[in-house]
């Protein structure tokens, strides 16, 4: 069934072996308990072993268990023939068992949910037990090992023995080889040792000879019934299966010496009744386990859900408050924007007047001292006139004049423009545009004096020189981007987020609208403008613009 | 030659416009709104040039621009734009309804007198030549 068990032939050949010898032993113990009929006892085990052998192993086992229960049963009654038989009727059974387990309940997950619990038992311990216990009574009775007349009651004790050997064997292998994935809080070392304490207190009370309600057969089967309810809430099914295979143990030995609620004058009667009860103990504790179980998987599932969801309405939350920030961001410019458009025409008409006033009495004046204030009061002139202006860029956000623009051709521009001002500042300028790259949408003017002042702010960044990189790539996304990268001072952590505001300026005669006003100029052409900054190592600017679709 | 015609509600830059030209030796007068300066030309004032300011309280200086150039009679006064905002637009719009220049506040006094100098040097000529 899997190759992954043949690889090592020798290995194989051993667990086979170890099968057989297992299988065959449990069928000798078994037939100890057979009071019916030499050969058919309600305490077979091996039916369990089949299947559990089958579903761990793979069908190709099957040698193992056919020369187990051919031994048991040559051993037993000495007949070839009905041996033969037999042993094939074991044979089809676990096959058959293991088969249909494997088809509709999901193999060797049969015990992982309640469904497929309650399919195996139908599937493997009552359909495929019919098969051996009617091969195996029929050639019985063929050869006179069974009277005819018997043939209803050694039948229902064989496959009653088969298939509780198939409801607590089964599982018991299957769910100590087969690691559980449990969902259960791990229950304390004191709850362990209490459980097992309720455990052996009611099997001592049932089935110890020195107990009163043993003795007397008083019907306290029922008693059973708490602790196993407590197990199955809060074990993992290996030991609830673990704790009806000792109790089943104890059982047997106790009805089989007269003891307990069990035990009649017809040593097979009694232990036909004991193993249907311990039957309905374990199909009813490994369903309540494995419901429990599913309980605890959906609440945990409900649990990650939620929090999940949790992390999202976090996450949502943030990106609304990040655009609210922007927003609120936006409007501050928009209403600096027109605020400004309104100061400028107020400021500039008596700035003209102190310019154009002092540069007449200059003209008029022909004293030096005086001659260089009235420049004094010009050249301020124009640097109030200066501040102004960039103030009015804030004020004019048409996005109408955007053309299609060949953004190597502006960046050359803009790095000749400034090769002067880099050398006289020994800044070296490094060029690396991507050759083709696709054309974007701008307004030249504003793109240019936006890249201007990004360069410009860089070689302030470099008062003893360094490097200027100007990069230009065209990414995959379909976004071109434009990198500035200075080695210069560096922008300390807490500035970086500032540093595009307009007014925000480290520099002593700065106005801090240069790098705003880049802001504003990438915002409207729809891009974006992103800051790498460790100080003393350089600057970043990184400006993402969408390229023209075509 | 007639006074120059300043077009500007500030009184100050009126005043300060007048004493400029009057120091390169122009002489000038000034009108506060379109409607004052309209009803001076009309009256026969016939300026030799207009300095007009583009923001004026009864209106936009452009649209008495080109109210002045399209008419016949005055069409033909050079007319320099002054404009306290920085706007390439209304500039390049001053110009091409027939401005015959455009400043922006604040102005450089050399500049504006050496405009003003070479329209009016152009005029006196085309008045000899005409006469």
């Amino acid at each position: 069934m899997n190759s992954r068990y043949r690889a090592n032939p020798v290995k194989e050949t051993a667990i086979i072996v170890g099968i057989f010898i297992v299988y065959f032993l449990s069928g000798k113990l078994g037939l100890k308990l057979a009071f019916e009929n030499a050969s058919a006892t309600a305490v077979w085990p091996p039916t369990g072993i089949a299947i559990a052998a089958f579903l761990l192993r793979g069908y190709h086992i099957f040698p193992a268990i056919l020369a187990g229960a051919f031994f048991i049963n040559i051993t037993t009654t000495g007949d070839i023939i009905t041996s033969i038989l037999i042993a094939i009727g074991n044979t089809s059974e676990g096959l058959l068992g293991a088969w249909l387990v494997n088809k509709y309940s999901e193999g060797l997950n049969t015990f992982a949910s309640s469904s497929n619990i309650l399919k195996f038992v139908f599937l493997a311990g009552i359909l495929s037990t019919l098969v051996s216990a009617t091969i195996g009574v029929t050639s019985l009775a063929l050869w006179d090992f069974v009277k005819w007349d018997n043939y209803a009651s050694v039948w229902l004790t064989w496959w009653i023995g088969d298939a509780v050997g198939a409801f607590l064997i089964a599982p018991l292998i299957v769910l100590w080889f087969k690691n559980e994935i449990v969902h259960l809080q791990k229950p304390s070392a004191a709850e362990s040792a209490a459980v097992v304490l309720a455990l052996l207190f009611v099997s001592y009370f049932e089935f110890s000879p020195l107990s009163v309600s043993a003795v007397k057969n008083y019907p306290l089967s029922f008693l059973l019934i708490p602790p196993f309810v407590w197990i199955s809430f809060r074990f993992k099914k290996r030991y609830v299966i673990t704790a009806a295979f000792l109790v089943s143990v104890v059982a047997i030995w106790s009805t089989l010496h007269g003891y307990g609620p069990f035990s009649t004058s017809n040593t097979n009667i009694s232990l036909v009744f004991l193993q249907s009860f311990i039957s309905l103990i374990i199909i009813l504790s490994l369903v309540f386990a494995a419901i429990v179980d599913e309980r605890n998987a959906n609440e945990e599932k409900l649990r990650q859900a939620y929090s999940s969801m949790e992390v999202k309405v976090f996450e949502r939350t943030q990106e609304l408050k990040k655009a609210e920030e922007e927003l609120i961001h936006s409007e501050k410019l928009a209403s600096l924007g027109r605020f400004s458009a309104g100061i400028a025409h107020e400021i500039r008409n008596p700035l003209a007047n102190i310019s154009s006033l002092a540069q007449l009495l200059k003209r008029k004046n022909s004293n030096d001292e005086i001659s260089q204030h009235l420049d004094f009061i010009i050249d301020n002139s124009e640097i109030a006139n200066n501040i102004i202006k960039d103030l009015l860029n804030f004020a004019s956000r048409d996005t109408a004049s955007l053309k299609e623009t060949d953004l190597t051709q502006l960046l050359e521009k803009v790095c000749n423009g400034v090769e002067a001002r880099c050398e006289k500042n020994k800044i070296r300028i490094i060029k690396n545009i991507q050759p083709g790259l696709p054309n974007i949408k701008a307004n030249e003017d504003k793109l240019h004096t936006a890249f201007l002042n990004l360069i410009s702010n860089a070689i302030d960044a470099m008062p003893g020189g360094g490097t200027l990189r100007v990069t230009a790539e065209h990414e995959p996304s379909g976004e071109t981007v434009v990198t500035f990268e200075d080695s210069g001072s560096g922008i300390p952590r807490e500035n970086i987020s500032k540093v595009l505001e307009p007014f925000f300026t480290t520099k002593p005669d700065g106005t801090g609208l240069g790098l705003a006003l880049a802001y504003q100029v990438v915002n409207l052409h729809s891009g974006r403008i992103e800051i790498k900054s460790e100080v003393n190592e350089g600057t970043s600017f990184i400006i993402k613009l969408p390229s023209v679709q075509n | 030659m007639n006074p120059i015609l300043i077009i500007d509600d500030n009184k100050y830059i009126s005043f300060t416009l007048t004493e400029v030209i009057q120091d390169y030796g122009f002489k000038s007068i000034t009108a506060k709104t379109c409607e004052e300066a309209l009803k001076y030309i009309e009256s026969g004032g016939n300026p030799p040039l207009i300095i007009l300011d583009k923001k004026l309280p009864d209106g936009d200086g452009i649209n008495l621009l080109r109210l002045l150039k399209q008419k016949q009679e005055y069409k033909g006064i050079p007319v320099i734009m002054l404009t306290a905002y920085a706007d390439e637009l209304s500039s390049l719009e001053a110009i091409k309804i027939g401005a015959h220049a455009f400043f922006c506040k604040p102005f450089n006094n050399e500049e504006i007198m050496k405009t003003i100098e070479k329209v009016l040097d152009k005029e006196k000529i085309d008045k000899e030549k005409s006469s």
